[in-house]
């Protein structure tokens, strides 16, 4: 069975918009500017100008993007984002206040292409609302080629309008499957974006609270919150300033929230931020001077014009901090809160995939045109659609359940058999594969295709479904091979994804959860918070954090800041600082040493991955990942990914001829079924404290409160001074994805390490059901196989008992 | 005869409803208590009634005491594969196993034989059921239904024919099934008032065992839909099929083998059920598209079989035969041409190549050996007296059965009679009876260190020597069980597929060298002393 890569691609999988996970053993590293020194050099055309551009007069603003604030409007979700292989389809949503909307606008694309992909077949289209509004050629290998047309007035409405990145590529001299992985266009989020072609108008121009998506974000598709707020120090506002966070991100819809508390007004605001002044009218009026007029005498919450040059401030102030608290609650977070038992119907994915990814709470069948893959054929050798689906927080049926795909599709008689199938990836991984192996074409219709549930988790979950269709005249590849000829595959948007009744519990310690849907925080009444140090710094990565829980959860938590671990009571609890901050004792609740507060800050810096300030570091850990190197969580530190390979390989190599038989039966079960001699071994009790291994920046962990049975989570960085970057990296979406298990530790930029939880508990989320039962033990014998084995055969001898005493018992003696 | 024993001999001028009717009429020209049901060829051993009366005064709602039936010839599997002496019959599977089983539920059935009612119930019957061709197992149900009771006595306590070739076995075969449909059909037992809940299960199974044919015939085509067309009938990969199927298997073989090997050897009720269900099947379908239609005929059992030959219902099979070794070759072919299926393919193809050992091991069923001695020989030891021209001497009988005996002659004068002589015998009797001579046709003379064996054939010319034959093989039903215990043992599972798959592949080369008329050729490879 092919499974090239384990869970580690799953991180990397749900990166979605940002990267795309390239499970092949060959490719390029696309970051690279220029694809380095050619053995020869295939001339790559000259940037002509897209034919489609007409000669506006904006087209010489385009390469000065810097000087006025506010000229431009970023619309990717990351700072690149890489359309891979034959064809390979991006949507998302960005939204535009009523002036915005109004301006004479210009579409700025910037894009850089593989060296390989072929100029003259190769083709990159830009819809927005459906429409297209650029097309033109791959040809710019050599650097970043930069285009822009004006967009037809009209084009763009108010509010929510949705952008799509369609790309055609074909290789230039190889048919085979593995070249169509070298293919990639990588959309640059610096040069792409809207500008206003009369720079005098002052676009960002907020009327209401209703304008917070508006806002946007930056070029690496970071959403900056600054919340100004002259008493943040002062414990008495910590409650506001993170109800204040959570409520705008949720409003904004943003993809990547960073909250920056100050107690100062920013010099200088850049695009994607949005200013918030929070305090006292007093204090207020102590940061402005004056106030502005519609806030005067009473609580306030509204846009007002910032003092400073740049765009409008939302201005949130009252007579004293309990009335803001108040007003905040009703005003900000009242509107998005939503009843702990209540599902929601669709996940929030707009800031980078568009539909919303529908969130599966029971049994559920979704077709293809509700997950947005339409009907279409392929001619090429690999075609992949992608489909996201969000599991809820106490999802739990990975071991137990299969989603089953019926299939509607079709592929030619071209199609050679043997080499050619049909594979089902989960967050990465192989799910399924169906070989198309008839030599006379196929029809499918309503194909049952069973995907095992084992990859999904809680949260969003991508689904990829690709076609690899090799033909004849791909083995010869003669010339002109690889252009695009006859069809080879279809898929009609009438084929379902069925997902059956599956486990509901909760399970702790699982960051998994709270990083997909922000469970078990998401559903308790209150939650506790504990800081290193009631600071700036720990203010703005609580918030930061809070934010993204909030985001994840669909809904504000209601925060109680607490000064120590004694307070929390019967609440779940988060834990944010730096280690040395950390109170005494309060560590070893998350389940990370104690002593690790006085070891961790004294160690050097290691070698870390310093992250690449314009963000393609997200995208090089992908491409790391995939180059096979196949992590899998244990416990030996974060240095050394392969070792369960290396072991794997050494254990085949050593041992007498029986040992080594029965090791290759082992290996074969564990590839063919699964299952290993490994997994009859009962899970150890002893509890065993983490100690972080070197180059470690932040860790995330989690653990169970024994006595309240409540779930502690811990966000700890190694120094103070790096805690407020660390919780940034880590929210962004690979990173946040990647949180797993009871601990995961974050290296470096991306890179992530998890340790699974050696023993979890149950909670129990929903009204107990006998079928909710029989579904959760199932899942738990499926994972427990040995003891699953054990009950079978108890189960065997008692049925065996049972009917011999029973026989015994009823019907003549004989 | 009839008046010289003391019998009263009815036949009929129209034979309504078949056997219910006679015995129908039976019933109206007696009266006695209890009726004792007995098929033609079939004959109780003396201690027939003292094992089996004593029930009825126990229970007074007591409407049947069942007993075994013991066949004293083998069935055309067990005659022409060759397994009657080792290995247990069929039937030993249903008296031995099933009719226990039910009994214990109180729902053991009449099997048409080897049985005693109580007339005051089939009084509330009207008599026998006539309604389907299985007018046994109706009656018993229509009886149970009525809150009677039945006993079945685990003793061989008869001794009968069975069909000896192929052809009537199918016969007989046939109706069994169409019989037990028209019960499903007509009495619904599942849904059947007054019977308990152990007793519609019991009926159910035993009626719904006759479906068996439909599974074999999926289990025999599903293969070739792959090999031949490419039609996936269920798709799984060869790991998956070992996990699932194989383990299935084996689980499933070492179940039964634990459950009731000593009765059953592995593959062989496979066996049973394939070369049935190419008639069955046919016939099951037309029962249940016609249920009044089927009509009873009488299973014959008495012919003989003289020369080899392949059963007039033989060539279905060399078809199925014929095809199998095809799907073989597409099986090859397939790898061949498309590698990346071969693991599908592999196990298709080795699902054909079981079905095709079983159709193998037809060919050996339908292939016909001639029948060596007519009936099975027990050993009896009884003192007697012989008489040949005036020649006199004391004898002791080694074995007897029904229609010829061996004796040893304990004189030296004898070894000069030629063979083909008549002779008059006299035994010592088991109970007091009128004394008298058997005619005995001499067959063969073995002189040996002990003195003469002698075979001899029955020439019975009065009621009186089939009393002293009757009283010399019917004596003693104890030979019985001990014959069939002496079967009775558990090969094991790894052991039995071993013996079936040899088997199997010496049945296949019989078989087609049979169809090839090859016989001759075989007559080495056939032991000729083994025949039966």
């Amino acid at each position: 069975m092919k499974r090239p890569g384990s869970s580690w691609l799953a991180l990397a999988a749900l990166m979605g918009a940002l990267a795309i996970a390239v499970p092949a053993p060959a490719q390029e590293k696309p970051s690279s500017p220029a694809p380095g020194p050619a053995p020869f050099m295939i001339a790559p055309p000259s940037p002509a100008p897209a034919p489609e551009t007409p000669p506006a007069p904006a087209q010489q603003a385009v390469p000065a993007p810097t000087s006025p604030v506010f000229v431009f409007k970023a619309l990717l979700p990351a700072a690149s984002v890489t359309l891979e292989g034959e064809s390979d389809t991006r949507n998302w949503a960005f939204n535009l206040t009523q002036d915005e909307a109004g301006a004479d606008l210009n579409l700025d694309i910037a894009y850089q292409n593989a060296l390989v992909v072929m100029p003259e077949v190769s083709r990159l289209t830009v819809r927005i609302n459906g429409e297209r509004a650029v097309e033109v050629p791959v040809a710019s290998s050599d650097r970043l080629k930069r285009t822009s047309v004006a967009l037809r007035k009209g084009l763009l409405r108010p509010g929510r309008n949705t952008i799509g990145f369609d790309v055609v590529q074909r290789h230039r001299t190889d048919c085979t499957v593995a070249s169509t992985y070298e293919l990639w266009t990588r959309i640059d989020g610096a040069g792409t974006r809207l500008s206003f072609r009369n720079p005098g108008t002052r676009p960002l121009k907020l009327h209401s609270i209703d304008d917070l998506p508006a806002v946007g974000a930056d070029e690496t598709g970071v959403t900056t919150l600054v919340i100004v707020a002259p008493s943040a120090s002062h414990a008495v506002a910590a409650s506001s300033i993170f109800a204040v966070a959570q409520a705008l991100a949720l409003r904004g819809r943003y993809g990547q929230v960073a909250v920056q508390v100050t107690e100062q007004l920013p010099d200088r605001v850049r695009p994607g931020t949005l200013t918030v002044g929070l305090g006292t009218r007093e204090e207020m009026r102590g940061l402005f001077g004056t106030l502005p007029a519609e806030a005067g005498g009473r609580s306030f919450v509204g846009f007002v014009e910032s003092p400073r040059k740049g765009a409008d401030l939302l201005l949130v102030t009252g007579e004293s901090w309990p009335e803001l608290e108040a007003l905040i609650g009703k005003l900000l977070t009242a509107p998005v809160s939503r009843a702990t038992n209540i599902n929601r119907k669709t996940m929030d994915t707009a800031s980078w995939h568009v539909p919303d990814a529908p969130f599966i709470a029971d049994r559920q069948a979704l077709r293809f045109s509700e997950l947005g893959i339409p009907t279409q054929e392929s001619s090429g050798r690999r075609m992949r659609v992608r489909a996201l689906v969000a599991m809820p927080g106490d999802f739990y049926a990975n071991a137990y359940g299969e989603a089953t795909l019926y299939l509607d599709g079709a592929y030619s008689e071209d199609v050679l058999p043997g080499d050619s199938h049909i594979e089902i990836f989960v967050n990465g991984n192989v799910a399924a594969t169906v070989p198309l192996n008839t030599t006379t074409g196929g029809l499918f219709r309503q194909f049952p295709i069973s995907i095992p549930l084992r990859h999904f988790r809680p949260g969003v979950n991508e689904i990829w479904l690709e076609a690899v269709t090799l033909a004849k005249t791909d083995l010869s590849c003669g010339p002109g091979a690889t252009l695009p000829g006859k069809n080879r595959f279809a898929l009609f948007d009438t084929s379902v994804l069925a997902i059956p009744d599956f486990a509901k519990i909760g399970i702790s310690p699982n960051l998994a959860a709270v990083a997909g849907t922000g469970f078990p925080y998401s559903v308790a009444p209150h939650v506790a918070l504990v800081m290193g140090r009631q600071d700036i710094t720990n203010l703005s990565a609580a918030a930061t954090l809070l934010a993204r829980i909030a985001q994840s959860a669909s809904r504000p938590l209601s925060v109680d800041v607490l000064a120590g671990a004694a307070g929390v009571g019967d609440r779940p609890a988060l834990i944010v600082g730096a280690a040395g901050q950390m109170p005494a004792g309060l560590l070893p609740r998350a389940g990370i040493a104690e002593n690790v507060r006085a070891t961790w800050p004294q160690r050097g810096d290691a070698v870390v991955v310093t992250p690449d300030a314009e963000g393609a570091a997200v995208f090089d850990a992908v491409i790391d990942r995939l180059q096979g190197r196949q992590t899998t969580p244990e416990n030996s530190g974060g240095d050394a990914p392969t070792t369960e390979a290396i072991r794997e390989r050494w254990r085949g190599s050593l041992g007498g001829s029986l040992a080594r038989y029965f090791i290759a039966v082992d290996q074969w079960l564990q590839r063919t079924f699964d299952l290993s001699f490994a997994q009859l071994r009962t899970p150890s009790r002893a509890p065993t404290l983490y100690e972080p291994a070197e180059g470690t920046e932040l860790i995330a962990a989690q653990a169970v409160d024994p006595e309240t049975r409540q779930v502690w989570t811990a966000f700890v960085a190694r120094r103070d001074e790096t805690l407020q970057s660390s919780v940034s990296r880590i929210v962004s979406p690979g990173n946040w994805a990647g949180m797993a298990g009871q601990i995961t530790a974050f290296r470096g930029a991306q890179e992530a390490h998890v340790i699974s939880a050696a023993s979890t508990s149950f909670v129990m989320t929903r009204p107990f059901s006998l079928a909710n039962m029989r579904l959760v033990a199932a899942n738990w014998m499926s994972s427990n196989i040995g003891i699953y084995a054990l009950a079978l055969l108890t189960a065997c001898i008692a049925l065996g008992t049972g009917t011999f005493l029973m026989l015994g018992r009823l019907g003549r003696r004989s | 005869m009839c008046d010289g024993l003391g019998v009263t001999y009815l036949t009929r001028e129209r034979n309504i409803s078949a056997k219910a009717g006679n015995l129908n009429n039976g019933i109206a020209h007696s009266d006695g208590e209890l009726i004792v049901v007995f098929d033609a060829d079939h004959a109780p051993a003396r201690s027939f009634l003292t094992e089996t009366i004593g029930y009825f005064g126990k229970d007074p709602k007591l409407f049947l005491v069942q007993t075994p039936h013991f066949f004293i010839n083998p069935d055309p599997l067990e005659r022409n594969l060759q397994t009657f002496k080792t290995m247990p019959s069929e039937n030993e599977m249903f008296y031995g196993i099933i009719q226990r089983g039910l009994d214990k539920w109180d729902s053991s059935f009449f099997c048409g034989s080897a049985a005693i009612l109580r007339r005051t119930a089939l009084q509330t019957t009207k008599g026998f059921s006539g309604r389907s061709i299985t007018e046994d197992a109706e009656t018993a149900i229509t009886l149970h239904a009525s809150g009677w009771h039945s006993v079945y006595v685990d003793k061989p306590l008869i001794a009968g024919l069975q069909p000896a070739t192929f052809t009537s076995f199918i016969g007989q075969r046939s109706r069994w099934a169409q019989g037990m449909m028209q019960i499903l059909l007509y009495h619904r037992p599942m849904f059947k008032r007054g019977l308990s809940l152990p007793q519609r299960l019991c009926y159910s199974s035993s009626a719904l065992f006759w479906l068996f044919p439909f599974a074999r015939m999926i289990f025999l085509v599903a293969p070739l839909f792959y090999l031949f067309f490419g039609l996936e009938i269920f798709t799984a990969s060869g790991p998956e099929f070992i996990a699932y199927v194989l383990s299935y298997m084996v689980v499933n073989l070492m179940m039964q083998n634990y459950l009731y090997g000593r009765f059953r050897w592995p593959w062989i009720s496979e066996l049973y059920e394939f070369i049935q269900s190419v008639y069955l099947l046919p016939a099951v379908i037309s029962v249940l598209l016609n249920p009044s239609k089927p009509t009873f005929k009488v299973t014959a059992k008495n012919e003989s079989l003289e020369t080899r030959r392949v059963s007039e219902l033989g060539q279905p099979f060399f078809i199925i035969f014929a095809v199998l070794s095809l799907g073989v070759a597409a099986t090859y072919w397939r790898i061949i041409t498309e590698p990346y299926n071969a693991d599908t393919t592999l196990v298709v193809g080795l699902w054909n190549i079981l079905n095709l050992l079983m159709a193998g091991c037809a060919l050996g069923v339908v292939s016909e050996r001639p029948e060596g001695r007519a009936a099975r020989r027990f050993a009896v030891k009884r003192r007697g007296e012989i008489t040949i021209d005036g020649l006199r001497a004391p004898i002791v009988t080694e074995n007897v059965s029904v229609d010829g005996i061996a004796i040893r002659v304990m004189s030296r004068d004898f070894d000069k009679v030629p063979v083909g002589s008549l002779a008059q015998a006299s035994f010592e009797t088991t109970i007091d009876m009128p004394k008298g001579t058997l005619p005995l046709r001499v067959t063969r003379l073995n002189p040996d260190e002990k003195g003469l064996l002698m075979g001899g054939r029955y020439e019975p010319s009065a009621p009186l020597h089939s009393r002293i034959i009757a009283d010399l093989a019917f004596s003693d039903a104890k030979n019985w069980s001990e014959f069939q215990k002496a079967r009775r043992h558990n090969p094991g599972v790894i052991y039995g597929t071993l013996r079936f798959l040899r088997l199997a592949i010496f049945q296949t080369s019989r078989g087609i060298s049979y169809l090839f008329g090859l016989y001759r050729l075989s007559r080495p490879a056939s032991r000729p002393g083994a025949a039966e």
